[in-house]
Parts: structure tokens; sequence; C-alpha cells
């Protein structure tokens, strides 16, 4: 999905050429064509505790079907790794590095889901944590996630995944108290 | 006469009926199994004992639920808890679905900073208050940051973290879907402190049952399989196994006793009669334990009444002498004398365990001591009475008398066989004890196994090592256990433990809360470093202004007591670390997965602090049941010297007195050997046997060295003399055969022992003219 975007490295797919009304099943089934690729974001987190958004830049990774990195270049370096039951967060410059276990903390395995869920297309697992709604059509679309379970819901409200065709274009986490975080894929930085 | 016999026999009968009553209805019974076991050592051994009997950790019940499907055991394992709240015989239960409730996080929250153990002097510094702010705009940006956002504006250096990481245990439960579960997700844990104490059987029968009625009700399904574990859980489990295996075992044992006594003397009127004597003893008995001890142990009850088996011995004696001839006054006159020392000789034996500072012992040596008296005072004046005139047994086995004497003409086989025991006993190095006490637990191994597997996943503390700590006061105490901390930390480093708990952990010492209040800055100094370390920073002005307050607040805050966490869970585990009695204070530290005690043991004495002891529980209990086991012996030697003046006294001779007292002897050690030969390691039981078996003995040697008046007599004496063996054999036999050591250890030993006694006795008797008895 990612790679759709890094230079249309997935050739669209002439099935779906129609402007009808997307399901969810069709989006993720035309989703899961991931493969290892890379790409790179830039993302907004906005707070009421603050003036202005803070902006990060970076690159996402995807191994499926269980390895994801977020790791941030800009402004300071941090990185998260997501490997199948373990999420490992690193900030080299404070030395800081945490590993823990997505089953004992079963929120944040659901919020991490979400993401591995869209990348390979995988619906029951989505379904399991998540109301789905798809909007738009083919050539445009955006898809909410609302979590069922009201411990994970006290973390997000609502992510949102925006999109054209086989890919993802920008996601948004909007959480409970009004603060949200909008990223954007753009080109791998150099 | 009839018409007297019969009145008199009602008069007995109601009176045995009337006290029987009277004992069970006025002499309570208790079940504390722990007022069994000796308090020994010195007084801080004394006191930590009694805390781990009474105190929180015998009172934890831990809980399984096990299962296939771990979201319906996260479901059953929060009706549950809530059932535990409500039902209010738990002062605590926990099942990992909110460590500390809401009000506990705000009072923890409200002091933090005299709390956090990493305060210093430069946490208020401008550099790192920057960098506290710069870590905080990166949470605020990370996708975790709805986790790590709370409580940014109030405490931006993360004061309320650092605390929450020391106060749950790092190497905690697996959490799942909110709750405990043990690491292959098998099984959903929880945790709860009863109200009632942990040895209390009673009330902690009744706790369990009610819990598992509850589950009942919750898993209705039944596909979720309820199990509980904990020293409570062992108590009650036990006694209800050793209740179980009393009554069975007495019912068979005593239909087998009756059956035998009518076949070996054809009369059912005599059975009857035999009964009177034990009966009384027993009621006297109870009775005098009652007035001394105001009250009487379940399991001193059971025991006193197997060793009561000697007082079976007396009536029989009377009843086989009978021959509708002689009046049974007559009879019973006749061979009083050597019953009375019989009967003497028996309760200085059993005196032994009367001065021993074994609680259990002492209950049981008085018992004993009172009912064997009774019971010969019984058949000395009141059975005559109550026989029927011209009533004389029908059997009179001379044939077995026969045998008998065929039998002792060998009278070298005893020296032989105890020169081949001793042998045995050499070879084997004399190594008899069982010097464990965990193999006189009725607790099966499998149970021990699942307990210490619960321990492990619920990071509960074992009931075994812990490090104590003597002040005299709170603060000393506490002020101590903190400068312990870095000791402690350094021998987990060392993989000596896995980990340990203090009260100072969570109630730091009030020298300690005002030093970091000391490093708390003033209003103006935090305001303008804080206003620096924020420049530059896209945070909303006034944002952090309850943090400004709360350092202010902080600054004037009284050191956080005991009193204010009242209530609380962390108030309750502290109670159960922290102890006063009569203004001293004791500070406990357990420690977890001590695999090498002694090595534990030699770092704390290398530390030098004469206030910290380590004490290992198993072994301190193993130890105390030691040195009581050897007091035992002494106090048994000394018996022993009383028996051989008082027989001296009544004999006065002294082959006399060895006649009785050699075969005593040989029997012991014959039956030493049997024990170990059969794969039994001696205990205090085995001991307290022994003593049943010495009394036994010496009824038999006395009464087999007596002048008998007529071969008739002596016949029908030693047939009395086999059928006594012969019920104690019934008896302690089906004892034997229970899957309780302690009754297994009293039973192979009385059985074996009787037998061997009145062999011994037998054959080392003085020679009477058997010709007689042989036309």
């Amino acid at each position: 999905m990612i790679g759709a975007l890094a230079g249309g490295m997935c050739g669209a797919n002439p099935v779906f050429a129609s402007e009808h009304a997307l399901a969810a099943e069709e989006l993720l089934i035309a989703l899961s064509k991931g493969r290892e690729t890379e790409v790179g974001f830039e993302e907004a987190s906005f707070s009421k505790l603050l003036t202005a958004p803070l902006v990060t830049r970076g690159v996402l990774r995807f191994s499926p079907p269980s390895r994801l990195e977020r790791h941030t270049l800009a402004p300071y370096e941090e990185r998260q790794v997501v490997d199948g039951d373990r999420i490992i967060h690193e900030r080299p410059a404070e030395g800081v590095r945490h590993v823990l276990s997505l089953t004992d903390h079963p929120e944040l395995r659901a919020f991490v889901e979400a993401f591995r869920g869209v990348l390979t297309g995988d619906l029951a697992t989505l379904r399991r944590s998540y109301e789905l709604t798809v909007e738009g059509t083919r050539r445009e679309w955006s898809m909410d996630l609302r979590p069922h379970d009201p411990a994970l819901g006290q973390l997000v409200a609502l992510i949102r995944f925006y999109g054209e065709n086989d890919g993802v274009t920008g996601i948004e986490v909007r959480a409970v108290d009004g603060d949200r975080s909008v990223m954007v894929m753009k080109e791998m930085p150099q | 006469m009839i018409g007297q016999l019969a009145g008199r026999s009602l008069l007995c009968g109601s009176v045995i009926a009337l006290g029987l009553w009277f004992a069970v209805a006025t002499v309570p019974v208790d079940t504390d199994l722990s007022r069994l076991l000796p308090e020994g050592g010195d007084a801080t051994q004394r006191w930590v004992l009694d805390q781990l009997r009474r105190g929180s950790t015998a009172r934890l019940l831990l809980i399984a639920l096990e299962g296939r499907d771990p979201e319906r055991l996260a479901e059953q394992s929060g009706t549950l808890l809530r059932w535990m709240h409500e039902s209010r015989v738990f002062r605590y239960a926990a099942n990992g679905s909110e460590l500390l409730s809401q009000s506990e996080r705000e009072r923890l929250f409200r002091y933090r900073y005299m709390l956090s153990p990493v305060l210093g002097p430069d946490t208020f510094s401008r550099e790192h208050l920057r960098a506290a702010l710069e870590a905080r705009l990166q949470d605020l940006a990370s996708p975790l940051a709805a986790a790590l956002k709370s409580s940014i504006d109030a405490d931006p250096t993360g004061e309320f973290r650092s605390l929450l990481a020391r106060i749950t245990p790092w190497r905690g439960p697996t959490r799942h879907l909110g709750v405990w579960f043990s690491p292959d997700l098998k099984r959903a844990l929880l945790l709860g402190e009863t109200q009632a104490q942990g040895f209390d059987a009673d009330a902690q029968s009744v706790v369990q049952a009610a819990l598992r009625q509850a589950f009942e009700r919750i898993d209705a399904t039944r596909t979720t399989r309820l199990v509980l574990s904990g020293p409570a859980v062992f108590s009650v489990e036990a006694r209800e196994t050793i209740q179980a295996e009393v009554w069975r075992l007495g019912l068979v044992a005593t239909a087998m006793v009756l059956f035998f006594l009518y076949a070996s003397y054809g009369s059912a009127r005599l059975v009857a009669l035999s009964a009177v004597p034990i009966l009384c003893g027993a009621v006297v008995a109870t009775l005098g334990v009652g007035l001394v001890y105001g009250g009487i142990n379940g399991i001193t009850l059971a025991f006193g009444i197997t060793l009561l088996g000697v007082v079976n011995d007396y009536p029989i004696h009377l009843l086989s002498q009978l021959d509708g001839r002689t009046a049974p006054s007559a009879c019973i006159a006749a061979i009083w004398p050597t019953m009375c020392l019989a009967v003497l000789t028996t309760a200085l034996g059993f005196s032994a365990m009367l001065f021993t500072g074994f609680p259990g012992l002492s209950q049981l040596g008085l018992f004993a001591i009172l009912g064997v008296v009774t019971g010969a005072a019984v058949t000395r004046f009141c059975l005559p009475r109550l026989v029927p005139p011209g009533f004389a047994p029908t059997r009179l086995g001379f044939r077995l008398v026969r045998l008998l004497d065929a039998v002792a003409r060998a009278r070298s086989i005893v020296p032989l066989a105890v020169l081949a025991a001793l042998l045995v006993l050499w070879r084997s190095g004399w190594a008899v004890w069982a010097d464990d006490i965990a193999d006189l637990s009725p607790v099966p191994r499998e149970q021990q196994r699942l307990d210490q597997e619960l321990r492990d996943a619920l990071g509960a503390p074992d009931v075994r090592a812990v490090i104590a700590v003597e002040a005299a006061s709170r603060e000393a105490v506490l002020s101590s256990s903190e400068a312990l901390e870095p000791r402690l930390e350094s021998l987990v480093a060392r993989e000596m433990l896995t980990g340990y708990e203090m009260a100072a952990r969570y109630l730091p010492s009030q020298a300690t809360q005002r030093r970091r209040q000391g490093f708390l800055p003033g209003a103006e100094t935090l305001a303008r470093d804080f206003q620096w370390a924020l420049a530059g920073l896209p945070f909303k002005p006034g944002v952090f202004d309850p943090f400004l307050a709360a350092v202010a607040e902080a600054r004037t805050l009284p050191p956080l007591g005991r009193e204010a966490l009242s209530g609380t869970a962390i108030g309750l585990r502290i109670d159960s670390l922290l102890l006063e009695r009569g203004g001293r204070w004791l500070a406990l530290m357990p420690l977890r997965g001590v695999r090498d005690s002694a090595r534990v043991r030699a770092e704390v004495t290398s530390w030098q602090e004469p206030a910290a002891s380590f004490l290992d529980l198993k072994d301190e209990s193993n130890h105390i049941v030691v040195s009581f086991r050897d007091e035992m012996l002494r106090l048994v030697a000394l018996g022993v010297l009383a028996i051989g003046s008082v027989l001296f006294i009544g004999l006065r001779s002294v082959r006399a007195v060895l006649r009785v007292v050699v075969p005593i002897a040989s029997a012991l050690v014959l039956l030493t050997a049997l024990l170990h030969a059969m794969g039994e390691q001696l205990s205090l039981f085995h001991l307290a046997s022994f003593l049943l078996v010495v009394g036994l003995g010496l009824d038999y040697a006395l009464f087999f060295n007596r002048r008998h008046s007529t071969l008739e007599e002596r016949g029908r004496i030693l047939y009395g003399l086999c059928v006594c063996c012969g019920t104690t054999v019934l008896v302690f036999g089906a004892l034997a055969f229970s899957a309780l050591p302690v009754l297994r250890a009293i039973g192979l030993t009385a059985a074996l022992g009787s037998t061997s006694s009145l062999l011994c006795a037998a054959v080392l008797a003085r020679r009477n003219d058997a010709a007689g008895l042989l036309s």
C-alpha cells in the first residue's frame, strides 16, 4: 500500500476502475497487496497544551506481516518498532529504551493492530476491536476506525485513514480530549 | 440381685452419657493448628513466627481460574473480584485490574514530591527542568501520546511515574485483557487476604466454601476450574483429611475390635463392659484438659484417644480372670498390685510429654495420664460391681497359651534379634530421625508444587525467607530499612534473590521525606527557573500553573504518615510489614526467589548490622522440632529412671526389675530397626507412640513375670494379654493404612511395637512350671 505511493510501484488494479461506493472489504483487499517497503512521513501533533503543532518528520517501514517501524528523524531522533508481540521505544539521545509486551498492554495492542490490520488487509482483526466506516470512492476514500472497547477508547476516539486507489495517503488519530495528530505520507528524505 | 445389677448398669450408663454430653458441651475444641507448634528461639524469632502464622502471609489466598478461553477467564475474574469486594470476608482482593484505587492514586499523587525515589537536589535545576519539558514535548508527539501525557501539567518532571514504577513490582504478573494471567495464559490469577486468621481452620473453611459456591454461580457452564492455594487452604484440607481419615479408620478399627473381643471370649456383655473404663477415661481426660488449658485442640483429642489404647488392657485383665466361682472384687484385688504398678509406670512414661514446652505435647501428656489413671480406677472400683454374678467368659484359649509357651522356649531368639537390629541401625549410621518438617505435612507434594507455581506467577512472597530489622520506633525502623536498601539491591544484582519487599518503599521515613522537601525550591526561584526552561517551547502560557502550585503546597505538607494511608491497599501492605509490640518495632522484608539461604545468611551477617537478622522459616521450624525432640528424649530418659525406681519399689528386687525392663528395651530396639527397614523416618509422632509402646510393654512384662497362684490363672492372664495385644494391633493396624504420614506413623509404631513387646516379654519371662498346663 505504501508502495503504491512511492513511485507507483504497485500497478493500478483495473478491476476497481468504476466509481461506485466503496465497501470495507473491497478496500482492505486492495490494500493488502503490501510488501516490504518504506515511505517518508510528516506528522503534526495538535494538543490543547500547545500553542502550535509539533511537527516531526521521519520514515515509516513495514515488513509484512508484523514488523512496523516508525523512525522519527527530525527535530529529534526517536524510534518505535513493533515486531510481533513486542514494541520497542527508543530515544538514542537520552539513552531511553523501553521494551513492552503487547500482551501486557492490550489497549496498545489494539492500537497497533489498527495499523498492521490496515496494511495487511486483515478485516477480521480490525473488526474485533473497531467499527469500520468507509466513505468515498475507489479513487478517493477515507476509512474511520472507532474502538468498541471503552478501555481502548481512553486512548483514541478515532483513527482515520485517507487514501487514493490502492494506497494510504494520510492517517489522523484523534484522542478523546480533542488532541489529535495528522500524518501525511511524503517522499523518502535524503 | 438382678435388680441391683440392672440399677448399677443404668447408673453407670447414665453417668457416662452425662459425662460425654458435659464434655462435648463445655470443653471448647479449637482447630487452630498453629497452637500445637512450639514457640522457640529468641524473642524476635517467636515474634516473626507468630506473625507468619497469623499475619498477612498466612491469610493470603492464591486463586487461579483454569480454562482454555482467556477472554472468558478474564470476564470471570472480574466478576469474582466484585463478589470478593462485596462479600466483606476479604480485607484485600485484587486481580490486576486496578493496581491502585482512585483515592489511592490521588493521595499518592499529592505526596509525589516526598515519595518520589528519584527526587534529588538538581531535580529543579534549570537544565533538568528544560530537559524534562523537552522530553514531555516528545511524549506529546509520540504515537503513544495518549498513554504518556496524563498529568503533564501538574507533574512535568514525572515524579509520579517514578513513584508508581517503584511501588508496582517490576516483575509483576503478566497482564492480559486487563487482569493477571499466568505466562501461558491458561490461568487467570487473583489474590485475596481474608479477615480470618490463616490457621483458624474453621473460619477459613467457611470462607473457602463461600468462594467456591460464588464461583459455581459465576461459572454456569462449568468450563473453568477453580484452584485455591495458600497456607489457609492447606490447613483446611489437612483438617478435613485428618477428620475423614480418623472417622473412617476409627469406625473400621472399632468394628474390628468389637468383633475380635466377641470372638475371643464369646460374650457380648464382656465386650460392653470392656468399653466402660476407656469411655470414662476419655471423658475425664477431656474435662481435665479443658479445665487446665481452657480448651482442647482437635488434633490432641484425636491423638489422645489413640493413646488411651493402653486402657483397653485393664478391663480385659479383670474380665478374663472371672471363672464364675470367685467374686469379681476378689479377682481384681488379686491382680491389683501388678496392675497398679503398670498404671503408675505408664503414667510416668507419658509425663515426659507433659513437661516439654511443646503446647501440643503437654496437652497430650495430661490427657493420656488422666485417661490412664481414670481407666484403671474405674476398672478397680466400678467394674466389679457391674459384672453379673456367675459370669465367666466361655472361651479360655489354652491352646493359644501353649503355643506361646512353645515359642517362648526359644530364649536366645531375642538377644540375636536385638543384635541384628543394632547392626542394621549401625550400618545406616544411626540416621533414623526425620529432620524435615515438610515430611510431617499432610499436604501432598503435588499441591505444594502447584502452590509454588502460583506464587511465582503472582510474585507473591514465599512464606519462607525474611530479613527482620528491629528498632525502638517506627521512624527508626523505617530509616534502618532504607539504609539497608542498597545492600539488598546488590544481592538482587548478584542474583542471590529475585526481589524483596519493604514497608519503607511505600512509606519513607519522615527524615527522608523532609530531606526531599528540602530540595523543593521557593516560589520565586522556581518561577524564574521554570520560565527560563520554558523559553522557546510551544507550551501555552499557564499550562503549568498546577505544577507551580503543587510544588508550593508540597513545601509545607506534613510528612506522610501511616494514618494517611488507612483504608488503602498500600496501608494493608504496610501493616503486614511493620509490626509493633510493647514499644518495639519490627520491619519485615520478605525475600523472593532465595535459592541458597545459607549464602544469604552469611551475607547478612557480613553486613554487621546488629538490628538486622535473617530468618529462614523452614530452617527455624525444623530447628525447633529438632531441639524439642532432643528435649523430649532427655525427659524420656528421666522418665525411664523414674520408672525403674518405681518398679524397684514395687518389685523389691533388681532382677525382677531387669526382667521387666529388658524386654521393653529389646522391643524398642527391634521396633526402631523394623521401622527404619520399612523406610520410616522417626518423627515426634513416632516418639509419642513409643511412649504408648512402653506403656503396653510394661503391662505385658509385669503380668508375664507375676507369680501366679494356679496354672489356670496363668493361662487366663496370658490369654488376656494375647487378646489385649490383638486389639491393639487391630486398632493401630487400621491407622497404619492411612495416607497421612502422622497417622501412619502412630499406627505402624504401636502395632509393631505391641507385638514385639508381647513376644519379647513372653520369651524373656521368668520360667514357670509349665508342665501342669500341658496335661
